[in-house]
């Protein structure tokens, strides 16, 4: 080994062996140090976190209320699909749709004690609905509709006034001035747009959490009495093994000549898109202060400890150390410090995750819970650490720098 | 010809404090041979310690030459510096110069580690002097453990690791008691003895500067001709080292 060769080991092995005795030298310091790593760590992937967590809960609840994997919607120039039963047909023959459920839309207006909401009135099945989303199953009072129903219907919980004393107004704004007195068994005067007016049971008062929550539901076989429609529809949602898979079948779908525009669920989902990136600023902001407090703070332990130890590093110059050993071992302590602090900010931010996965935070849209990718670990892992180096760099350098006599009068 | 292990010519050093210009040393002229013990006596301000930075390569003159080893180190890159103060010299200074986290083998340890050499030759040089410095039991002490007289002897051990030629001792017995001080200065003669380490110790306690094989005298940033001759004669009656020059 050249002398060169020899040196530098020698540099990095004295920096790193001083740097990890310094810090095993005053414990409590040390775990203060490490601590006050960790809940920055924590708090870098907390927010950053809980927006993913929100981002996958809107997408779900979207996909399992409003829009499946795939819709198929009418063309620009069409009001309704044709050929329903034909398209199904055809859907049900591709491997890896799981199911598909036609609806068809209509405006209508509902009145009970001569009070009037305006609504969407939407004709599905609810044995095809069932595979396709989870609507039939957001019943909050009552049941949902079944095939054979005529004269019943299911409302959405913002058309209705609340009566459940633990929980606040359903609706809002108009919806809210609005909401009809009704409850289960009575019964609504739904007049729809085409001036047809009928009498229905209320069956049921949906609790979706989203847009089915501001629809009124009906059978298909209802619509297509109350219309004179046959084999038409709205949209049809397709229901995928694989929702990741979306853009795929998309293509199938196109291939296999059914007319329609067909969206994935990601077309549908540009609004959550737009929401949690508006989310995401705020976090990054919250982020980029986080990290400055990190930055902050580890520069001044660096300094501090620059300071303490002035007179040695005028000694360790003194006896031959190179200015970069001490500015090795410097950094090296602030990196060790945050490699210490992200470990135990990981164990910490995995405990806040399963605490959360028992008691997920209850929003209107669904259950929230912070969501701990892989990829943003590394992330933050990656800016603390770098962080770490840049905010320890300059009183590292500054140390390593000190003029030896200087430093060994402590001047 | 024998041009010394060291040898300064017209070493002037002035310091700036404040804005007034302070003249440490004014042209100082010294030789000091391969193997000598010499002591750098002089009242306070005299630049005895400004003298001990110089040679150490521990500062850079205003003006003037430091020859070590026939090396002129004023033209010297700081890399080149690093090495002499690493390899072939050691320092002891009047405060103990201890890393307090470090356990007294491994303060010793350091400078071969510096180095660059494997732990295990580190470890062994540091056990050996250890026993040389007779604190072969304390190894594993941390400093705070140890005597005033203890830690000096440890910065003494650390200063031999990389078998210097040169021992730079600034005040090293200044926060000693005299027994302790006495002690640390027969250690020196003892190296000095056994070794053949050449030895210039800054100390403004005569008693222990006579010890040495020569004082050289400084006053005012100057040899103190006067002070010299004086001490020279009383050199030449005790007759203590033939190398003196």
């Amino acid at each position: 080994m050249t002398d060169d060769l020899k040196g530098i080991k020698g540099s990095v092995k004295t920096a790193f062996f001083l740097a990890l005795k310094d810090i095993f030298k005053d414990k409590k310091v040390t775990c203060l140090v490490v601590l006050m790593i960790a809940f920055s760590f924590v708090n870098l992937m907390f927010f950053t976190s809980f927006n993913y967590g929100m981002t996958n809960t809107m997408q779900d609840e979207m996909i399992n209320t409003i829009s499946s994997h795939l819709s198929i919607e009418p063309e620009a120039d069409d009001t309704y699909l044709q050929n329903v039963k034909s398209t199904e047909k055809k859907l049900n023959l591709i491997s890896g749709i799981t199911a598909s459920s036609p609806h068809i839309d209509k405006h209508a207006s509902i009145t009970y004690k001569g009070k009037t909401i305006n609504t969407k009135v939407v004709g599905l099945t609810p044995s095809k609905e069932e595979e396709v989303t989870l609507v039939p199953q957001k019943i909050k009072i009552g049941e949902f509709l079944s095939d054979r129903d005529a004269n019943e219907i299911v409302l959405g919980k913002v058309l209705v006034k609340n009566k459940m004393p633990d929980e606040d107004d359903w609706g809002f704004g108009e919806f809210a001035k609005n909401a009809l007195d009704v409850e289960v068994g009575e019964n609504v005067v739904v007049t729809y747009d085409n001036g047809v007016s009928r009498e229905y049971h209320v069956k049921g008062i949906i609790d979706a959490g989203m847009g089915p929550d501001f629809n009124a539901y009906v059978t298909t076989k209802e619509i297509e009495d109350v219309y004179n429609q046959k084999d038409e529809a709205t949209q049809i949602l397709v229901r995928l093994y694989d929702r990741d898979s979306a853009d795929e079948y998309r293509l199938l779908i196109m291939q296999q000549g059914i007319r329609g525009d067909v969206k994935t669920w990601m077309d549908k989902a540009e609004f959550i898109e737009k929401i949690t990136a508006s989310m995401g600023i705020i976090t990054g902001v919250m982020t980029y202060i986080g990290l400055l407090t990190v930055a902050a703070t580890i520069a001044i332990i660096v300094y501090i400890n620059t300071t303490h130890k002035r007179r040695l590093i005028g000694v360790l110059k003194a006896i031959g150390s190179k200015d970069i050993t001490v500015l090795l071992m410097f950094l090296t302590e602030a990196c060790i410090f945050s490699l210490f602090g992200i470990a135990l900010g990981i164990v910490l931010m995995n405990l806040i995750s399963v605490y959360f996965s028992y008691n997920p935070m209850i929003t209107p849209i669904g259950e929230i819970y912070p969501e701990v990718q892989l990829n943003l670990v590394l992330i933050t892992f990656r800016t603390i650490l770098i962080a770490a180096v840049i905010s320890g760099f300059y009183p590292a350098w500054n140390a390593a720098k000190q003029n030896i006599i200087r430093s060994i009068w402590g001047e | 010809m024998d041009d010394g292990f060291i040898r300064t010519e017209s070493l002037k050093k002035t310091y700036l404090m404040g804005k007034v210009e302070v003249s440490a040393l004014r042209g100082v002229d010294i030789t000091v041979h391969e193997g000598e013990f010499v002591a750098l006596m002089g009242p306070s301000g005299s630049g005895k310690s400004t003298m001990l930075n110089q040679v150490g390569l521990l500062d850079t003159p205003t003006s003037g030459c430091i020859y070590i080893d026939n090396e002129n180190t004023s033209t010297m890159k700081e890399n080149k510096r690093v090495e002499l103060r690493l390899n072939k010299f050691g320092f002891i200074f009047q405060f103990f110069s201890l890393f307090m986290e470090l356990s007294t083998l491994e303060n010793v340890m350091l400078p071969m580690m510096l180095s660059g050499e494997p732990k295990k030759e580190c470890k062994d040089r540091a056990i050996e002097l250890l026993d040389i410095v007779e604190l072969y039991d304390r190894q594993n002490h941390m400093p705070s453990e140890l005597s005033g007289g203890q830690q000096q002897r440890v910065a003494i051990a650390r200063s031999l690791m990389n078998r210097p030629k040169l021992i730079l001792a600034d005040e090293p017995t200044a926060n000693l008691d005299s027994k302790a001080s006495v002690e640390i200065i027969e250690l020196f003669k003892r190296l000095n003895r056994e070794t053949g380490v050449t030895l210039l110790m800054v100390t403004h306690e005569e008693e222990l500067g006579k010890l040495a094989d020569r004082i050289i005298w400084l006053r005012d940033g100057k040899i103190d001709v006067e002070k010299q001759f004086v001490s020279l004669e009383t050199e030449e009656l005790r007759v203590i080292n033939p190398i003196s020059a």
